[in-house]
This record gives C-alpha cells, structure tokens and sequence, in this order.
C-alpha cells in the first residue's frame, strides 16, 4: 500500500510539475538565441526572467531527487538523471549569459553592448568547456547503469 | 521477485565472487525474512541514489538561494506610499520605493520646485516605482544629457545635478504600460512620481527660494 502510494505520488510529481520543469530545460537553450538576437535588434536590455527560471526549476528538481518516494521517477526512466544534470546546467549557463548580456545592454552605448557581447560569448565558451572536463572526468550516467 | 531484482543480486554476487547458494551453507536458499538480500539490495540502491541526493541538495539550494535572492520587491503598502500614489509627490517616501505591481499610466506632469539647499550641487535619485520591465530614460540637465539612456530599476540611480536648473527626463523606451518612474531631489528631499511617453520629456525647475 505504501509503495503503491510513494508510485502515485511520484507519477503525480512527474506529471506536475516536472513535465514542466522538462519543457523548460529542453526550450531554454532553443530560446536563447533568438533572445539574444532580441535583445541586439532592439538595442535594449529585457526583462530579467532567467533567476526565476533557475530557481523554480532547481526547487523542483532538488525535490524530486531528495524525496525518496519521487526517486522513483528516476528508477523508472533511466535517463532522466543524465537528462535533468545536463540540461539544468545547460538553462544556468544560457540565463546567466542572458543576464550578462541584458546588464551590458542596460545602458544605450554601443562600446559596452560590445564589451557585454563578448563577456558574454567568453562565459559560454568558458562554461561549456568547464562543463565538459567535468563531465569527461566524473561521466554522468543513468541510475540504472551505476 | 521482479527481474530488477533478481538482477541487482546478479551483480552483488558477482562482486563478491561467491554465488548466493554457497553464501548459505547447506540450506542454499534465501529468503527476504533473512535480511540479507534485502540489506545488500537496499545498499547498491543507496550507493545509486547518493549522487541524486547530492545533485537535488544543490539544486534545491541553488532554488531557494535564487528565489531568496532574486530582488522580488512587492509594492510599499505603508501609508505614505498610498498618499504617493494619490498626490504623485511625497516628502514621506525614501528614494527606490515601490508603489505599483505593474506599469499604470498616472499622466506626465512638469514640476516647478522651490528649495532651500545651500550648496552648487545636489543628488537626484530616479528608479521605476512600478514593473522592472525594461523602460528606458534619459536625463538632460539644461539641455545637456547626464548621460546615455538607461534602464530604470527598482534600485534608484543617483545623478549629480546643479541645485538651480532645469533637469528633463525623457522617455526613451517603454517597456509596456508607459515609461513609469519616480524621482527624489535632495535638494527639497521629495520624491515626484511621473511618466514620460517615449520620446517626450518632464521637465522640473530647480529654483531657490
């Protein structure tokens, strides 16, 4: 009875909100480009969203993996773990570039819009690179596999 | 027993080296009352979902720390900032308070302000008292920009103007639902709640009585 509740609840979880907090990871870096180009047309800094977005995407992404009934999501679709710690520091790293770009672009000057653009294209290449010795050295791996 | 399992005691007798029958003498067989498989299962499950915990602890901390921290400010609620909403000027209200959750157009009004302030100098703060969403201005002092157009926050910038003058802000960009943005001298230390379509400007009077 207590297993088939926790599997209810962790059905229920991935359901809400974690379909979500899916969506959210695999359109973030799809947007990111297209927001960039947004941002440079206009020559103006947006609406800063991407904390947000960070901080409601962790909430439920820590909950669901130090609650032990919602682990089971993570038995049960094996590549979900892999999936979630890539993308999530994927949608950390292209909203923090997001938010180094807008920060240049709050000012109308083209020499800081500059200086930003390239901070910013610095930190992404900078990021992923980091990202990829760390992955390389410490392979993420699906819970299955381990 | 589910082939998940079977194969989880698979790969722990593996490991060890010794196949379960031996394991259990002469009677070879197991049972989940015995505690043994059980344990042994419930630690490779355990060893699995250490990494989970650790990577959920640093998500959940990176949630709470981004929500905690992300600047979120809700509307002042005290009574002077109601009065500042009524009468758009207020001596009771510090620089960087919030009036409004979104952008309202209250109407653009020019100021004549009369002060007593002794020196040449004096700082003028200006922020967005309603929505952060992206309006820009620009402020001109005697027909001189300050500086080039930026984007008001909830944090007030400061600017350094000439305590006799005439100071403009100009709307330069709306990010929707007006150019809303408040202004405090400390020249009379009062704040004057304003918008400014895109390309118009308010303009305030600095004289001294």
């Amino acid at each position: 009875m207590k297993s088939k509740l926790a599997a209810a609840a962790a059905i229920l979880y991935f359901i809400f909100p974690m379909s979500i907090v899916l969506i959210i990871l695999i359109f973030t870096p799809i947007m990111f480009l297209s927001d960039v180009s947004t941002i440079r047309t206009a020559g103006f800094a947006g609406p800063q969203t991407g904390i947000a977005m960070i901080g409601i995407c962790g909430l439920f992404i820590g909950i669901s993996m130090l609650v032990p009934a919602l682990r089971r999501m993570y038995r049960a679709i094996p590549w979900l773990y892999a999936f979630i710690t890539i993308f999530f520091i994927n949608v950390i790293i292209a909203n923090t570039a997001l938010m180094i770009l807008n920060k240049g672009y709050e000012v109308t000057n083209s020499t800081r819009h500059t200086i930003f653009l390239i901070l910013m294209i610095v930190f992404i290449i900078g990021a992923r690179l980091a990202m990829s010795i760390y992955f390389k050295k410490r392979p993420v791996t699906s819970v299955e596999v381990r | 027993m589910t082939e998940k399992k079977k194969d989880l005691r698979t790969k722990l007798e593996e490991a060890r080296g010794t196949p379960k029958s031996k394991q259990r003498g002469s009677m070879g067989e197991s049972h989940p009352s015995w505690g043994e498989p059980e344990t042994a299962e419930k630690s490779i499950r355990k060893r699995n979902d250490r990494p989970l915990k650790i990577f959920g602890a640093i998500c959940l901390a990176i949630g709470i720390g981004t929500v905690a921290f992300s600047g979120s400010t809700s509307p002042s609620s005290s009574e002077a900032a109601k009065n500042a909403l009524e009468t758009k000027v207020s001596s009771g209200v510090s620089a960087g308070t919030i009036l409004l959750r979104s952008d309202e157009n209250i109407g653009a009004k020019d100021y004549t302000i009369e002060h007593t302030h002794a020196g040449d100098q004096a700082k003028l703060w200006i922020w967005d008292y309603a929505a952060e969403d992206g309006d820009f201005v620009q402020v001109i002092v005697d027909g001189v920009p300050t500086s080039e157009p930026f984007m008001i926050k909830h944090k007030p910038k400061v600017i350094t103007v000439p305590a006799i003058g005439t100071i403009e802000v100009k709307g330069i960009r709306d990010g929707g639902g007006g150019i809303t943005y408040a202004v405090r001298y400390e020249a009379n230390g009062t704040s004057y709640f304003n918008s400014a379509p895109e390309g118009e400007f308010n303009t305030y009077t600095l004289k001294r009585k």
